[in-house]
């Protein structure tokens, strides 16, 4: 990369004098320039590379230099974005390509890797230019543009001709400038107040791989695309004053999105801001265990409220330890359940049941109610909802989505093929370790399905009663 | 994650063509081998069907160590079995810059001469995550916190996949019935059924005591 570019000196943005703004955008005129024709993909290439390098040059003036170099900088990676996206739209889908512009991001592998499960979508245009612009905003965001302060109209200007380009370009083009506005009115308005993490400001090649490490590449994926939500707005209104309404959008959207309630200043960039609480330290390194340890605390939670019978415990320990049983069970479980699959094997066809399946699945949307429900299988099925079905699909597929239902499934018009007379059952509400608990259910679900096929059979309502008393019994027994 | 229906439709569908794909009904297999046709089906429908996730990738990438299951993969997955190999992020450590590792550790060094009480404690935590990186395909290159998330979505699809396959199982099971003509009425219709059950039970029970 660095050969491709200092081949083109004249036309690279290895300017160190980012002071000079009109020399600047001279300078962007005349990548833009090449990029207006490009002639294959590899040109393209080429000038992502130039793009790619002017992010990397970037970080280490970022600190110092001028604002609006900066913010410059941006709208031309901006729009020489547009301008590529424009043609791309011209080029063959390439997903080769779309990769090769991905690694210029200065991304690690955790993000490449969502990159490359990015290119696995069925290959359109339209995904990759996508993951293009998504790259292009992250080494965008990644360079110091934090740094940048304003919006001046010269870019703005060079914005207005990014709305040129199709809907769905604009949207996220929009959304590339919003990043710089966000910060920008954040910036303003409180750089003094929030005790930033400006350890990693100034090393920023140091830093990615700690911002990377301490950051999911979830987080990053939605903080870029919260920032392109937010600039959609900034960019219908090119005044400076409309970053007010940018930032708060951006604030609300950071605080549900990271539940720092406690940090209402908190602007949206690459390093995670965190003010000190009061009395407690603020070294830097305990502001980036405390922020660690407040991520890892939420996912416990959430584990939490997934590990059955968890609710009342405390603790890391132990609640690891109730983690590690339940994923042993639920592994054991599978294994049980495969073995089961294999002795019922043998005696069904398979292949039809499959090709069935497929047809199936083709009409189901969500439970239909069964014309011939009968009052009395509502009693008879004691737990919530009871959607009727008349195929086994979508029986299994309705008891896959609920979990806590159980169905009874009369198929009343008798066909005389495998779905027919199929109660199906399903529906554990634990599917846990707690082993009584499932046999009931499997017995009662039994003893369900054989009243369902009793009443079926006999045709007839009034045998409900008849059905419930071997329940009835079957519970006793048990 | 939520487990959507959406995501059960492509799950089952996936299971069932994997059934097929490995012919698991028309073949003379053994117990044995069928057994592990359909756990490797139903592990490669619940990686596909959940997407690129680290996990997933982990996953199949410890499926396709074993040599007779890569035709199968192959197969399933076509062209993206390939794709999914190559970054091999499922054997990378994270990359850690050793100054800062290595200033961040005398840091905790201070700390911990200041209280020995939670050594103890961190001791613990450390022998689970290191047990649950064992469990949790893919685990050993996550930190603390992308494990923890890798294992939500984990036990969220492990949960989805044990709750299809039990239905599975008890339409087979229902069709089984029916086909075989149960002649019975009334409560004797019931105590069939209750046979059934105990015969499952009974299963359960050997396999359990088995662990």
């Amino acid at each position: 990369m660095n050969s491709g570019s200092s081949d083109r000196s004249p036309k690279c943005f290895l300017n160190q004098n980012w002071d000079r703004s009109v020399d600047h955008i001279g300078q962007f005129g005349s990548a833009l320039g090449s990029f207006v024709s490009p002639q294959s993909s590899f040109e393209l290439e080429r000038g992502l590379q130039r793009i790619g390098h002017l992010g990397k040059e970037i970080p280490p003036q970022s600190h110092f230099m001028d604002s609006s170099g900066n913010s410059q900088a941006l709208g031309g990676l901006v729009i020489a974005g547009n301008l590529a996206l424009a043609h791309l739209d011209q080029l063959p889908a390439d997903p080769g390509f779309a990769e090769r512009a991905a690694r210029f991001s200065s991304f690690d592998g955790q993000s490449y890797g969502w990159f490359s499960g990015h290119f696995e979508l069925p290959g359109s245009g339209k995904p990759s230019t996508a993951a293009i612009i998504q790259s292009l905003t992250a080494s965008g965001l990644q360079t110091g543009h934090s740094e940048s302060n304003r919006q001046i109209p010269v870019s703005n200007g060079l914005q207005l001709k990014m709305n040129s380009a199709g809907p769905a370009i604009s949207r996220e083009e929009t959304s590339l400038s919003d990043p710089t506005s966000a910060s920008n009115g954040k910036k303003r308005k409180a750089p003094s107040k929030s005790k930033e993490k400006d350890a990693a400001s100034p090393k920023p090649s140091t830093d990615p791989p700690k911002v990377a490490d301490e950051e999911d590449s979830d987080t990053k994926r939605r903080r870029s695309s919260e920032k392109i939500h937010e600039i959609g707005i900034d960019n219908v209104k090119p005044k400076l004053e409309q970053n007010d309404g940018a930032r708060s959008n951006g604030n609300d959207e950071q605080k549900q999105r990271k539940e720092r309630n406690d940090r209402p200043s908190e602007p949206p960039k690459d390093y995670i801001h965190v003010r000190a609480r009061r009395g407690q330290a603020t070294d830097s390194h305990s502001l980036a265990e405390r922020v660690r340890r407040e991520k890892i605390s939420q996912r416990m939670k959430l584990l939490q409220d997934l590990v059955p019978g968890c609710s009342k415990v405390t603790g890391k320990a132990v609640m690891l330890d109730e983690i590690i049983n339940y994923v042993q069970s639920l592994q054991r479980q599978v294994e049980f359940l495969s073995m089961k699959l294999a002795t019922v094997n043998p005696q069904l066809d398979f292949d039809n049941l499959a090709n069935l399946r497929a047809e199936d699945m083709i009409q189901i949307c969500g439970p239909v109610p069964n014309s011939a429900y009968s009052p009395e299988m509502s009693m008879v099925s004691s737990y919530a909802d009871v959607p009727q079905h008349k195929d086994i699909l979508r029986c299994i597929a309705t008891n896959g989505m609920d979990f806590h239902c159980s169905m009874n499934m009369l198929d009343s018009t008798g066909h005389q093929d495998l779905n027919a007379h199929q109660a199906c059952l399903g529906g554990f509400g634990d599917t846990s370790s707690q082993l009584g608990f499932f046999w009931e259910d499997g017995l009662q679900n039994i003893v369900q399905m054989g009243i369902g096929q009793d009443q079926e059979i006999v045709a007839s309502s009034h045998n409900f009663h008849g059905g419930t008393s071997p329940a009835a019994q079957m519970k006793i027994e048990l | 994650m939520q487990v959507t229906e959406a995501f059960k439709h492509a799950f089952l569908k996936q299971m069932l063509l994997g059934f097929q794909a490995s012919a698991v009904s028309t073949k003379s297999m053994g117990f044995q081998e069928r057994k592990n046709a359909i756990k490797l089906s139903a592990d490669v429908a619940m990686a596909v069907a959940r997407g690129s996730r680290k996990w997933t990738r982990g996953l199949i990438a410890g499926l396709s160590e074993e040599r007779q299951n890569r035709s199968f993969l192959r197969l399933i997955l076509g062209e993206q079995y390939e794709s999914l190999l190559k970054p091999c992020h499922s054997s990378w450590k994270i990359p850690r810059c050793k100054k800062i590792v290595r200033r961040s550790l005398r840091v905790c060094w201070r700390k911990q001469k200041k209280n020995q009480s939670g050594v103890l404690a961190r001791t613990l935590v450390e022998k689970r995550t290191q047990e649950l990186k064992r469990l949790v395909p893919g685990g050993e290159s996550m930190d603390g916190s992308s494990l923890l998330d890798e294992t939500l979505d984990y036990v969220l699809s492990l949960r989805a996949q044990v709750d299809l396959m039990q239905s599975l199982l008890t339409t087979f099971e229902a069709s089984k019935l029916s086909r075989s003509g149960w002649r019975l009425k009334g409560r004797g219709k019931a105590k069939a059924y209750t046979v059934v059950a105990w015969e499952e039970h009974v299963l359960w029970r050997k396999y359990m005591r088995r662990r």
